[in-house]
């Protein structure tokens, strides 16, 4: 019994030892810089019908021993009425080796745009940020350990661009159109390659409610526009749009003269970002 | 009748070692409270050191010594407890409970402190001297290793049971020992008569043994 005892002793106090060194083991590559990025490859950006395209590479070295399994680079923005979806892929990083990322990410422009604007909406300072969360997570050490990083970046789409909203309300001060300014900007920033040269019109409909978006870029200004059909209260058709949506009515998406199709999930995006760029416009004083 | 009354008769004083007790707590205190105090001024020398980039280092140190200070506020019963089980000796009834219940927490601390095996830091962006940077999030995921490590603890507490039933009959013999040289002067509030019965039971018993 004694030698039992003894024995059980011995063998909890190797384990737990064990597994800490293990642990600490598992640890100590990563966090003394295991995994390292290579040269960095800049991003290409162009427009492609209603999206901007954004595709490159990350290069990451790891002189790690082992793999980083299901490592998952999530690259979206984050809204309070809900994420815009950029890039979500997951691969292996092969350990002591270079492995490449490609990036390929489609993102919507009216809704990165609208996202935009009223993100920056309230600033008083040049300047315009796109507020990006990068999440890079994985498992390591036949999964004893996991790490999850999430960094919350501003994107800089113009560092002197400055931007003016103006409404259009009913009698009852209900929103029924926004417009949103931007100047100061330069042709080399991210807004000049969201918003090409020239006017642009949209249509989104679902079920017989409609929104419609405007975008110009002419000279040195850029301007968005939104506006319901018929002078309707914004807000209410934006909801209408995203019941019918959720109840199966067909959504039409018309992007300068082009029918793009949408699904009921990038519409709830879309009429989102509006939404929340409506409740910044009438939050704001009256012109 | 007679196995009720050495578990009570084990809980007293006297069967104690007031210095395993000190020995004990002492262990204890180092173990949950000066260890976790040397790591973080290992970490503030180590940092301080370090070449900084623009990153201030102050605001990672303050989340570790959130860490560290949680753990020790949650060691405080592991060290409160530490002292009945250096106090009674192995083969003593009374460690058993003591035991049970310094293993179970110990199982019970390591889920709360790590918060069932995932470890967060959360700094803001601007104190990493990285432009652009506005929130850095950090997750580490040993659910694998703290619930091992939980497991372990609670296979010790019930190991207090196999402890006693080893430990058992020396314990006796050195509490036979300990009294037949010290004599018993317990007899003098009246009852010699029954201590003295108790104490003969308990020599027929080591005899069978």
């Amino acid at each position: 019994m004694k030698a039992f005892v003894g024995l059980m002793k011995i063998l909890t106090t190797l384990v737990s030892l064990s597994l800490v060194v293990l642990l600490a083991f598992a640890i100590l590559p990563i966090a003394s810089g295991g995994i390292n990025t290579g040269d960095p490859t800049s991003l290409n950006a162009e427009v492609q019908g209603s999206d901007l395209k954004v595709s490159g590479e990350i290069t990451l070295i790891s002189s790690l021993n082992e793999d980083v399994e299901n490592v998952r680079l999530h690259i979206y923005c984050k809204s309070e009425t809900g994420n815009i979806e950029i890039l979500d892929q997951t691969q292996t990083l092969t350990a002591g080796s270079t492995t490449t990322i490609p990036i390929s990410a489609s993102v919507p422009i009216a809704e990165a745009l609208i996202h935009t604007l009223n993100y920056n909406a309230e600033k008083t300072t040049p300047g315009i940020v796109l507020p990006v969360t990068i999440g890079i997570s994985g498992t390591y050490f036949h999964s004893m350990l996991g790490f999850d990083f999430e960094l919350d970046y501003n994107l800089q789409v113009s560092s002197t661009g400055t931007l003016d909203i103006n409404k259009t309300e009913d009698a009852d001060g209900n929103v029924t159109a926004v417009n949103v300014t931007v100047e100061d900007f330069v042709d080399s920033d991210l807004i000049a390659s969201m918003v090409p040269e020239g006017s642009r019109t949209a249509s989104v409909s679902v079920g017989g409610s409609q929104v419609n978006l405007n975008l110009d870029r002419i000279g040195g200004r850029i301007t968005v526009g939104i506006s319901s059909a018929d002078n309707e209260v914004l807000k209410t058709v934006l909801d209408e749009m995203f019941q019918k949506a959720e109840q199966g009515e067909t959504i039409s998406f018309v992007y300068d003269g082009q029918t793009v199709s949408m699904d009921t999930e990038s519409l709830e995006g879309l009429v989102n970002v509006m939404k929340g760029l409506v409740d910044t416009a009438a939050a704001m004083g009256a012109i | 009748m007679g196995m009720k009354e050495d578990a009570v008769s084990d809980f007293r004083f006297r069967r104690g070692s007031p210095g395993g007790a000190f020995l004990s707590l002492s262990k204890a205190i180092v173990k949950f409270i000066m260890l976790p105090l040397g790591i973080l001024a290992l970490i503030a020398g180590i940092g301080n050191g370090l070449p900084t980039g623009g990153m201030d280092f102050a605001a990672i140190i303050e989340q570790l010594s959130v860490y560290l200070n949680r753990l020790m506020v949650y060691a405080i019963p592991l060290v409160i407890l530490a002292i009945p089980l250096g106090f009674y000796p192995k083969g003593n009834y009374a460690r058993i409970p003591f035991k049970l219940i310094y293993g179970l927490y110990l199982a019970l601390l390591l889920l709360l402190f790590t918060d069932g095996g995932v470890l967060s830091m959360s700094l803001d962006g601007s104190t990493l001297g990285i432009e652009g940077l506005t929130a850095v999030k950090v997750d580490l995921r040993i659910q694998t290793v703290i619930y091992i490590l939980a497991l372990i603890s609670v296979v010790k507490a019930f190991m207090a049971f196999a402890e006693f039933g080893s430990y058992r009959k020396d314990y006796l013999k050195s509490m036979a020992e300990k009294e037949e040289a010290g004599g018993d002067d317990r007899g003098s509030d009246g009852n010699s008569d029954g201590k003295s019965k108790k104490r003969r039971r308990d020599r027929k018993k080591m005899r069978s043994e």
